[in-house]
Order: C-alpha cells, then structure tokens, then sequence
C-alpha cells in the first residue's frame, strides 16, 4: 500500500485546480489518478472557446483550458491510465494500471470524476438500436481528439447549454444538422441562444417535440416524433443526445458513501466532505451541471478545506 | 458450412434474449421441446468448463402474488416432477423472503427450481462456431439464400453467388418459413414475437440472488427479473407479435411498464439507473412445439419454430439433428472434440483486466481492455461490425454507452470494424 497526504480521484478542472491549490498551500504528497491518458479531462475534447477567461485571464479553447491545467501542477503526481476499482473506509483506494492492482492510500481522498450525459438507453427512447446514436462526449472525441467525423446529418437532441457545444463541434467539421429537437416549449439554454442556433447555425430547432422514435436497422435512418401534436419524420445519419448532464458515480454506488438520490453525486456538508470524513468531493461529481469554470472554483475551495483538516489533525 | 445472411452470426433472433439455461420445468410434457432442452442443459454443464462458458447456479423462483397464483402452485411442482426435475419445491413467504431479502413483501410463496441458471447468451453460440470451424466446418457471412433448385443435390442462389450441396438444414430463424420455401411450400408461418428487456446497472445485483419468475399464462412465461452473468440486472421480456422480422423497436411505454414492474417485484430496483435497452425476436409459429422434421427424399432438415429456449436447447437440438442426419443420410464422423475455449466476458471468473498485466481499460464501464478488443477483431470468426464487437468484448455496453470510448474503440478497430 501506497501513502499519501491527498488522493485525488480525477485530472479534471476540479481535480487539477484542488492539486494547484494543494501545492500553493505547501501539501506536496499528492497523487491524481486518472483512467484517461491524458490529463484535462472534458475539456480536452472541446475543441471551441469559451473557457480561461475568469480563471487564467485570457480566452481560450477547451484543449489550451486543459494544458493550461495540467501546467499548473507538478506532472509527477499524476498517475495517468489507472482506474479506480473500489473505495475503502477510511481513505484506501484500489486502483489497476499497466502494473496490475495495488491500494493507495489517502489521509484524504478527493473525488473529483466528473459528470457524463444520459444516453439514449437512459431515457428510453423508443426505437431501433442502429450505429449513429450518442452523446455529445462521444462525437467531441471523434472529432477533436480522433479527427473522425462519425455522421455528416445529424439531428441534435436537447437545447442545453452543452447542445450549442455540439454545434460548435460541428460546424468544425463543416456539417451542418438536420435540426435541434427539443422536448419542452423553450429552450433549455438562455433564450438569446435559439436565436444563435437558427441564425448563427441555420439550424432549425424544433420545441415541443414528444414520443421521439428512432428508425434504422445498421445504421440510423429517420427520428420519428410528434411536434404541436402532428406526426413528422426527419432523415438523419446520426442522433446525438446531448446534455441531462449527470454525476459518473459508478464507483459511488458500490462503495460505503451515502449518496444523494436527487442528485445522484455524493452527500457532502458545506465544506465538500462526505459522509466518510476521510472523503471530499466536488466539481460535476458533487453536483451537475457546472461549467469547466466552476468545477475550476470548487477544486480550489475543496483543497483548502482538505488543508484545514489536515491541518487540524496534525495539531 | 455455414450461411448467414446477417453481417454476423447472432445477429437475428438470437441476439437478443434473456440469457437462462432452462431446467424444462416448465415445458410441455411430451414436446421436442422439452427433450432438446433437457439433452441442451446436460450437454451444457458438460461442457462449459472445456469452452470457458459461464455457469451461474442462481436457482430459479416462481412467486405468487396472489391467492389464483398460489393455487397454481402445486400444479407447476407436479408438471416439474413430471418432467422429471425432480428437486422442484414449494417454499412459504418466510423461506422466500430469507433466500430473497430484497424481494417485495407482497411475495406469498414460491417454487424453488434450484437448476436453472445464468449463461452468456452470445459467448456459448459463438464458442460452438469456433468448434464448428476447427472440426473443418466454414462460416460465410453477409450470405442470404435467395431460392434453389434441387436435382439430387442442392444448387442454391446466394448474394454471394451460387452455392451447391448435398443437403440443407434450415435454422434460419425469423426467415425460417421464407427458406422452408424454397423447398415446399412451409408448413408453418413465422409470425415473430417481440420481447423487450431492460438492464439495471450493476449495483442492481446485490437485491436478488435467483431467477424471479411470475407464475406463466398460457401464452407467455412472463417477466423475469434476473442478474445477469456480466452483472447486471435484466427485466423483461414483453411478448408482442409483429410482422416486421428484423426490426426488433423498444417503446416507451413498454419499458416503462417493464420498470414499474420490476420495482413492485424488486423495490430497489427504484434507486438503480437504467444502463441499457434491447429487444429480441423470437421465431414463433402457429405451433407450440419445434418444427424439426427430416424430409430424406429432398435431402433436407427443417428446423424452425425454435422460440424463447433456442439458447437452452440449442445443444440438445443439435444432438436431435444429428440423429435425424444419421438415420437418413448415413453416420456421422464421430470425431474427438476439438475445444475451442472463448475469452470470459463475465464477473464470475477474473476478467481480462484483473489478469493481464500491462493492460489498458477502454471501455471503463464494462472494464474491456484493449486486447479483447483487439482479439475480437483476430481469430476464425472475427467481429465486423459494431454489434458483433459489443457482443465478442461488452465494450460501450455499459452505463455510458460509448460516451467515453465509443471514438477510441472505433480508432482501434478502424478498418476492421464496419460502422
């Protein structure tokens, strides 16, 4: 078994930034363990800009956000293509890499892994199950990080803030949707964007859609759904379901941590601690849906928190 | 050989069912059915070790709801004793809920049928093709017979190309009709039956240990709830007819029936995600039993009609086959088995990411390496297409659904793996 100070589960924004802020607060025995290997997490697969602005003082892209904070932090303390397996009472973490399992443990352990999109078997969409429907994550990292594009005619499912991420990731590759289905009344994102969609994108966005369908045997064909109230159709080679943005808490729900229903993240008090006090969390894991920025912020105030307690605990 | 018409073996009727090895307990007594799912079952557990298929003792549960289904009970344990499973047994509310903490308290009794169990749906059919393929035997995919003519031997038109033999046996399914045609007109209709299943993730296991089966109707075994051998927690199967023979769709409304079935049954099932959704076709005919039949004269062997316990009998129909071939056509060669074990895919056994060292995760909710997925891609019957892949390696199967590999398996697979 491995000692350390902090285990930092996740080289995210929230992950990254508590290691920066570890470090300026003198706490050097740490280790971020990631199962990508590459540090940056979500934001190392999108591609537009939009971030940095608050926290580094210039605009930047997703990937220059990433670098930027992998540069913050000392790279001898990431542990990159490990997975996390089990959390243990009281701070031990199995973990598996290229050398096989081993425990590592943490006088604290800070849970910083994210958050994913609901896929399509989630929301239980009618249909077929062809090749073509996923999640924004999946086509950012066709695109950006494998310089594939996976469909030329997509529709877009979802008006979140996180679905104008997917418009940008594809007019990078120069395709232009089908149209932006939408099931409310309004858009999910603040109104101005609808706007930005239809005439930023010429992309039509349709509200008010319901009993979508999805049509195909190999490959996706059509999405069939009713708009106002009327049956349509629309041919399409790709489904992407965007946002209903949600904590990756796999590991959670096999582990001894209480967990918050409505979010499904971890139940943590004011100063990001769990209901094992040996665990923190915070960034998209805690509570979705936040910005790289914010998760950025929280990372920073879960670190002195570990630092006071840690602190405490020497005296 | 061997012709498919899909892109891949499994992917038709048997891609999508609900994983059991059958006791027959159940089954009609007298029926073909019943005997090529007992002969399946015991060839099964003789051979599995030697083809690194899994076996699951999870033992079954009927549960009566209510006072009709309680008085049903003693019929199902006499059928059983008469089909000759003969360990099936009532148990009270109290020995149920003890074995089947999680289980509504709702529950009255139950029969306990302590040899049904959990398989692998797509490792078994495909550990017997490897074993097909090094007896001498080939696969031909993407290959749909489109008529024939016979003349003493058979000359049949493929999409890929005329094909001639000495004799056919029809297993083709949810086409099994269409290609009975080309040699009489059918005797059976296929009319496919939809069953639609949703799995729980994985921390969904923990709240059942058996199968929990409802008391059957007359035309459905009902929905079962049962952990699955990659962990998992699968509700279903619906049982809805249709004429459509490839398109197996989901419905909403369905699923969510499924569901809120599920957690009456099993009312932790409440707290767990969704992690995926699939539909089966099962090739139902006017008639109840199997349609096997030898037509000698013409040289060839029906075998249609094989519903919701193909994968069970699947072992004992061969063996049924083999016997119709040899009293008609002449023995067969009774050749040393050749073993042709397949990679585990299952939490029972370690996986390939506990026991290689130096391996690399891809899929990080079903905890795939990159080298099964790279050996799906090797090997006799490589995977070449999406589905094929998922079913040989599990990958972006899990709770994610490829959101966090789904680029990087295509990248690894690219020019092997067809989208």
């Amino acid at each position: 078994m491995t000692r350390h100070d902090v285990i930092i589960l996740g080289a995210g924004p929230a992950g990254l930034s508590a290691a920066a802020e570890l470090h300026r607060l003198g706490i050097d025995d740490v280790v971020i363990v990631d199962r990508e290997h590459t540090a940056g997490g979500i934001p190392r697969h999108c591609g537009h800009g939009g971030y940095g602005l608050l926290q580094f003082g210039r605009w930047m892209s997703g990937p220059e956000f990433a670098k930027q904070l992998v540069d913050n932090i000392n790279v001898d303390q990431l542990k990159l293509g490990h997975t996390a397996l089990k959390l243990e009472a009281n701070g031990s973490v199995q973990i598996t890499g290229p050398a096989g399992a081993h425990t590592l443990h943490g006088r604290k352990v800070l849970l910083a892994m994210g958050a994913r999109e609901t896929p399509r078997s989630a929301r239980l969409v009618s249909g077929t199950r062809p090749w073509g429907v996923m999640t924004t994550g999946a086509l950012q990292q066709f695109v950006y990080l494998h310089g594939k594009t996976p469909c030329q005619r997509p529709l877009v499912i979802g008006s979140e803030l996180v679905s104008f991420s997917t418009l940008l990731t594809l007019r990078h590759v120069g395709i232009k949707p089908v149209a932006m289905i939408e099931e409310h009344s309004r858009i999910s994102a603040w109104r101005p964007a609808e706007w930005i969609a239809r005439l930023g994108f010429g992309v039509p966005v349709l509200t008010d859609c319901s009993d979508l369908r999805i049509l195909g045997i190999d490959r996706v064909e059509a999405l069939a759904f009713h708009h106002r109230g009327k049956r349509k159709q629309l041919e399409c080679d790709g489904i992407i379901f965007t946002g209903r943005i949600r904590p990756e808490s796999a590991l959670l729900t096999q582990s001894h941590l209480q967990i918050d229903p409505h979010t499904q993240g971890p139940i943590t008090d004011a100063l990001f601690r769990c209901s094992d006090p040996a665990y923190f969390a915070c960034g998209n894991l805690r509570t979705g849906v936040k910005t790289a920025g914010q998760c950025w912020r929280e990372g920073k105030t879960a670190a002195r928190a570990i630092h006071a307690k840690l602190k405490a605990e020497h005296v | 050989m061997l012709l498919e018409a899909g892109r891949d073996i499994l992917s038709g009727a048997s891609k999508g069912n609900s994983a059991l090895l059958h006791t027959g307990f159940d089954a009609p007594d007298g029926s073909l059915e019943l005997a090529c799912m007992q002969r399946g079952y015991r060839e099964y557990l003789e051979i599995h070790e030697h083809l690194n298929l899994p076996l699951l003792k999870s033992g079954a549960v009927v549960v009566a709801w209510n006072e009709q289904e309680l008085e049903q009970l003693h019929v199902i344990i006499s059928k059983a004793h008469g089909n000759g499973v003969t360990d099936v047994r009532q148990i009270d509310g109290n020995a149920l809920r003890r074995n089947e903490p999680g289980l509504s308290t709702n529950a009255l009794a139950g029969v306990c049928v302590p040899g049904e169990s959990i398989i692998d749906p797509w490792s078994a059919p495909l550990a017997y093709a490897h074993q097909g393929i090094a007896h001498g035997g080939s696969v031909v995919r993407s290959c749909e017979v489109l008529s024939g003519n016979f003349d003493g031997v058979w000359h049949l038109q493929t999409t890929q190309g005329p094909i001639g033999c000495d004799r056919v046996i029809n297993a083709a399914g949810n086409f099994g009709d269409h290609v009975e045609a080309i040699n009489r007109p059918p005797p059976f209709t296929v009319t496919p039956r939809k069953g639609q299943f949703v799995v729980f993730d994985k921390p969904a296991s923990r709240l059942l240990n058996a199968i929990i089966l409802p008391v059957p109707t007359e035309r459905t075994k009902g929905i079962v709830i049962c952990r699955t051998a990659f962990g998992n927690v699968l509700v279903g199967p619906t049982a809805e007819d249709q004429q459509d023979r490839r398109a197996a769709e989901v419905d909403q409304a369905s699923l969510k029936n499924l569901i809120t079935r599920g957690i009456e049954i099993l009312p932790g099932l409440a707290d767990v995600d969704v992690t995926a959704l699939y539909a089966g076709l099962r090739p139902a005919t006017q008639f109840k039993d199997y349609q096997i039949e030898a037509q000698a004269e013409r040289n060839w062997i029906t075998v249609a009609g094989i519903r919701s316990t193909g994968l069970t009998s699947a072992l004992g129909i061969a063996e049924h086959v083999a016997g119709l071939y040899a009293e008609h056509f002449g023995p067969l060669d009774d050749a040393q088995p050749i073993w042709t074990p397949v990679a585990n895919l299952c939490e029972q056994a370690p996986r390939a990411y506990q026991s290689e060292k130096g391996t690399e995760i891809i899929c990080h909710c079903e905890s795939v390496t990159r080298g099964e997925i790279e050996a799906a891609c090797e090997g006799p019957l490589p995977a070449v297409d999406i589905g094929g892949l998922k079913r040989r390696t599990r990958a972006m199967m899990g709770r994610c659904q490829g959101f966090y590999c789904s680029a990087q398996v295509m990248a690894l697979t690219h020019g092997k793996i067809n989208p």
